[in-house]
């Protein structure tokens, strides 16, 4: 049995937030009960998250003269293959560094206010997180329509007078990028929020009594304390952000194919196998799209050291 | 050691004896954990069984009026009406659902008839490597087949001669005519009865009255009249798996260069959909479009819509080569599934649905019913829809005849290349040159055919080999 | 020096001002268009208010749309989503606890796992679960969907956390040397401390089930079967507002406040949730990384 070397002790605050952290190793009683404990976890992650891993490599890997990458070189030669995947670059390109910046830049506004106004701020930022995903898309229809957005001021200023002008294919990365920002970003601004709070208050006092001002406070102090949180939300958000379907899927259908249905990756890989019955080569894309979750998995729990892993 | 099914000949159960062995672990893992907690709530479908198993029969919203028709006619029929989208434009699901039950198994309540108003969709599901389709040969009498408008099963015949779905109804474009507003802006002249014509009226009312239409470019749709009624061969098999693909033709550049000279578009051709939110059926002069439109789009009698008794069908405008051909929009078919477990029954409802009178005089927003002696029933029931019902009718009919067969029935949607390709740029303000959405949209489609399967021929190479 | 701090706090303020405009317009259109007639949502300014009578003919209109079937969809999303959590729960609370107060062979490893698939989107594995679930029988039963969504690495990561910052090892020893079980010491020592992390993840599980929309899209094939965010999207295709060809009756026909109430329906039950749980979600997310 590995023994950890050196436990990492988590989080103090978070830790308080819970109760006073119990120190020393896990230890307590027999093997076979820890076996029981996680017996049912275990097997939930062999059948649903093992098992299909393993099954779409399998898939994807076997061709009729047994095993080779036929169906990976198949996919690659798609005429969408390659611009499916520019799609969710630029897509996530656009987002990622706006939501950073945003985020970042309006959780640190927050946090200056009492706190009465900034929570205020923080519910009506993360409320429109509940309607993740095809309720979004909905409403988002109608914000991206000249006729009836409240925003269409906007619009009109892009000389936009027509839904169909709004989505067009330029445009589409921008768009997700915004609906994504809409339904994601108050989440993150509130834990942002919450990463600000456990800066010790004696730290940001030193620093104003040294003369810095509430710019150079948060750009010296709290930027550099909440970067792990920075780090965190660039990777989740870049593994969520390339798969996106539901958001390309939907307005499709509400443009009357304005959106091509092979537009992502994800969507690419649901068209092969769905329409044209081709799940071999579905599996593939499925297997590249893994690849670059696992990958980034991977490399933010081992590189990233920003989990506790006792 | 795992069976593929990439290729279009594999055999379409794709579950072999290695990946049963491969997967019994998990069967039995995920079993065991199904079993262990039985408590929680049910499938939701899984109702209680009833004595017979009633027809199950998919429907769009728009032919809810033909169930109301049908529970009048046969209160006691033991059918479960499902709607769903009608296949719409792009979603694909009759293919999706297809596609999975033949790897998983036809469940009992899959459809046994369904309505489906994407007309290509009938070859695709009713050949390999689908191939889910009902022969109706063998069940619908050769006299009741004989009886369909001449062409109209076209798009319901495989190659090997199997009829595999019955045609509803015809949605032949028209030119749609505000007779009030066409005599107040144009006398007493005849209505115009080619495309030149029309685009030189819209010149006309770009200056003289800005506002009024004379067509549309803001749609998916569009190509379906400008090009498919002019006969361009963007879309023309021309053998088993081979399409050919000639955006070069002088039928498409011959309209095309015609529509950017009259500068109409954004004008006096709508870059609105005419489905859009802000589409204004008043302001129509004229508008080639389908015989649905005349109810659906001018929404004849409904808030923001023009009175009853406004619109008039004239024939479809001669191509600009001169040929009398005209395009199509919608329009649906019955599909019969051939994992049916009462094929005589499914049979013999969709053959009562596409020919019954009860049923085809009902269908005010369809097109003309394509079983012939239905016609008059239905038309009948137009009179007071419409301004001059008789020239109506006549229209339809010419139309209905006249609809080009060069633009085949194909496992893909043109209409949503078309929109994904060429619909920003046509409405754009400025609007950019129709002209130029010809290559794009031929590269598009090829790159749609080749993905299917299909052998592209073109004198174009951009188009023949890809880019 | 005073007054540039006044002017950053102006900044600041309008600043905020404006994304919380960007944040709550959409939400305000939503709950305004229902009360409109289709005619008045394309033609009233978008905060206007129509009337009451017409949101509740509205809302009559949308949950009875072909029979109940806007209630069949929020019945499937509630089997779903709680039968989700559920599992979840009876997975994650024990397999936390074991990872942090038991030892057996394995258990850096799993943890490690557990990290790794909490990370990856769960998108990924939808087309090879339904693969592995159509070689099983399993498409088309509630199961295709519950069991994926009984998968809930996170929950397992949150209880882990929780477990090993809150209960003092010295309690579990006393207990075993009072002679209880190690069943025993679960059940009557830590799993009474464990109600707080019990609601944390019933509420991440509840919000993503009821929320997903890919898996069930895939693993269902009809109207009874889907859950509401699928069913949001029939509504669309259905609609003849973005699909010309579905024209009909005024009866089935869906607008645009047909949808927007039926968009409504769909996220009030996250949207309660989320009214409540704010501090919640702070607490669980910020647990999802602690490591200084």
């Amino acid at each position: 049995m590995t023994v950890p070397s050196a436990t990492v002790v988590p989080d103090e605050r978070a830790s308080a937030r819970w109760g006073r952290r119990a120190g020393g190793q896990p230890a307590g009683g027999s093997r076979t009960a820890g076996y029981f404990f996680v017996a049912f976890y275990v097997v939930l992650l062999l059948a649903l998250g093992i098992a299909p891993t393993v099954y779409a490599f399998a898939l994807a890997l076997s061709t009729p003269g047994g095993l080779g990458f036929a169906h990976f070189i198949n996919t690659f030669n798609f005429f969408d293959f390659a611009p499916a995947f520019e799609h969710i670059l630029e897509f996530e390109g656009i987002w990622l560094v706006s939501q950073t910046i945003l985020v970042v830049i309006l959780a640190l506004m927050v946090h200056t206010l009492v706190r009465r106004v900034s929570s205020a701020f923080r519910f009506v930022f993360y409320l429109p997180g509940a309607m993740a995903g095809a309720a979004s898309v909905v409403v988002w229809l109608f914000m991206f329509d000249p006729h009836t957005s409240p925003w269409a001021f906007v619009l009109h200023g892009f000389h936009y007078r027509l839904l169909a002008n709004t989505v067009a294919p330029g445009n589409l990365p921008v768009i997700f990028a915004i609906m994504a920002f809409f339904t994601g970003a108050g989440g993150w601004i509130v834990i942002m929020y919450g990463a600000l709070n456990n800066i010790p208050r004696e730290l940001i006092e030193a620093a104003e009594i040294d003369g810095s001002n509430a710019f150079q406070t948060a750009l010296r102090i709290k930027l550099p304390l909440i970067r792990k949180w920075i780090v965190y939300m660039l990777v989740l958000s870049f593994a969520a952000g390339s798969q996106l379907f539901v958001e390309p899927q939907i307005l499709g259908v509400a443009t009357v194919g304005e959106i091509s249905p092979q537009w992502s990756p994800n969507q690419l890989a649901y068209y092969l196998a769905f329409q044209l019955d081709r799940f071999n080569d579905a599996a593939a894309i499925s297997v590249d799209l893994l690849v670059i979750g696992l990958l980034v998995a991977v490399l933010l729990v081992w590189r990233g050291r920003l989990f506790e892993v006792d | 050691m795992f069976h593929t099914v990439s290729s279009s000949n594999a055999p379409k159960l794709g579950r072999t004896r290695g990946r049963r062995c491969r997967t019994a672990l998990i069967t039995g893992v995920v079993l065991a954990i199904a079993g262990g907690a039985v408590a929680l709530v049910g499938v939701a479908s899984a109702g209680a069984k009833v004595a017979a198993k009633p027809l199950v029969v998919w429907i769009d919203t728009s032919r809810v009026a033909y169930q109301k028709a049908y529970m009048k006619a046969n209160p006691h029929a033991n059918i479960k009406w499902v709607i769903y989208n009608g296949n719409a434009n792009g979603t694909g699901v009759l293919q999706s659902k297809f596609a999975l039950w033949n790897r998983t198994g036809w469940p009992s309540n899959a459809p046994d008839v369904m309505f489906d108003t994407q007309n290509y969709d009938a070859v695709q599901l009713g050949t390999p490597p689908y191939n889910d389709l009902l022969n109706l040969k063998s069940y619908v009498p050769k006299s009741v087949l004989n009886n369909f408008a001449k062409g109209s099963l076209s798009a319901c015949t495989t190659p090997t001669g199997q009829v595999i779905c019955l045609r509803n109804d015809s949605a032949a474009a028209v030119l749609w005519v505000n007779p009030g507003l066409y005599s107040q802006f144009f006398g007493s002249a005849p209505v115009p009865t080619t495309w030149q014509g029309i685009l030189a009226d819209g010149q006309a009312l770009n200056t003289a009255h800005p506002g009024y239409l004379v067509g549309d470019v803001g749609d998916a749709f569009d190509e379906d009249y400008y090009l498919w009624g002019n006969e361009c061969p963007l879309n023309q098999v021309v053998g088993k798996g081979t399409i050919a693909i000639n955006p070069n033709s002088s039928n498409c550049t011959g309209i095309a260069k015609a529509i950017d000279a009259s500068g109409d578009m954004g004008k006096s051709l709508s870059q609105t959909s005419v489905f859009g939110s802000s589409f204004n059926p008043n302001k129509v002069v004229m508008m080639v479009g389908p015989l649905w439109y005349g109810t659906a789009v001018f929404q004849t009698g409904a808030t923001g819509g023009v009175p009853n008794g406004t619109m008039v069908a004239y024939p479809p405008p001669a191509a600009i080569n001169g040929a009398h051909v005209t395009g199509a929009l919608g329009g649906g078919l019955w599909l019969v599934s051939k994992h049916t477990s009462n094929p005589k029954a499914a049979a013999a409802f969709a053959q009562y649905m596409a020919t019954s009178p009860k049923i085809q005089k009902v269908g005010v927003d369809a097109g003309l019913p394509q079983y012939v002696p239905d016609e008059n029933s239905y038309l009948s029931s137009l009179s007071s829809v419409f301004a001059n019902p008789s020239t109506t009718e006549a229209a339809w009919k010419t139309a209905a005849s006249e609809v080009w067969t060069g633009w085949s029935p194909v496992p893909w949607s043109t209409d949503a290349v078309w929109g994904s390709t060429a619909l920003s740029t046509l409405t754009a303000s400025p609007p950019g040159s129709f002209a130029a959405q010809l290559l794009p949209y031929a590269q598009a489609l090829a790159n749609q055919a080749r993905l299917a399967g299909f052998t592209v021929k073109s004198p174009v190479s951009a188009v023949a080999n890809g880019s | 020096m005073l007054a540039r701090r006044y002017v950053f706090r102006l900044i600041a303020m309008v600043v905020l001002l404006a994304f919380a405009a960007f944040f709550v317009v959409p939400m305000i259109w939503l709950l305004l268009a229902p009360t409109k007639t289709d005619y008045q949502v394309i033609h009233a300014s978008p905060f206007a208010f129509g009337s009451l009578s017409q949101f509740g003919s509205t809302f009559h209109k949308v949950i009875t749309y072909q029979g109940d079937l806007m209630l069949t969809w929020l019945k499937n999303s509630a089997i779903y989503a709680f039968g989700g959590t559920a599992l979840a729960l009876l997975a994650a609370i024990p397999a936390g606890y074991g990872l942090a107060l038991t030892q057996f062979i394995g258990r850096r490893a799993l943890l490690g796992i557990t990290l790794v698939v909490m990370i990856m989107p769960a998108t990924a594995l939808v087309l090879p679960l339904f693969l592995e679930a159509s070689a099983v029988h399993l498409i088309g039963t509630v199961w295709s969907v519950i069991l994926p969504f009984a998968f809930f690495p996170f929950g397992v990561y949150l209880a882990y956390i929780y477990f090993s910052s809150t209960i003092p090892k010295d309690l579990l020893a006393a207990a075993r040397i009072d002679g209880a079980s190690e069943w025993g010491v679960f059940r009557h020592v830590a799993l009474p401390l464990a109600r707080p992390i019990v609601a944390l993840i019933a509420f991440f599980a509840f919000v993503a089930d009821w929320n997903n929309y890919y898996l069930p899209f895939v693993m269902t094939y009809d109207n009874s079967q889907y859950p509401v965010t699928v069913g949001l999207q029939v509504l669309i295709s259905s609609s003849q507002v973005f699909t010309p060809t579905a024209t009909g009756s005024a009866s089935v026909e869906i607008f645009r406040p047909d949808l927007a109430m039926a968009t409504l329906i769909a996220i009030l039950p996250v949207l309660i949730i989320f009214m409540f749980a704010q501090r919640t979600l702070v607490t669980g997310m910020l647990a999802g990384a602690t490591k200084e």
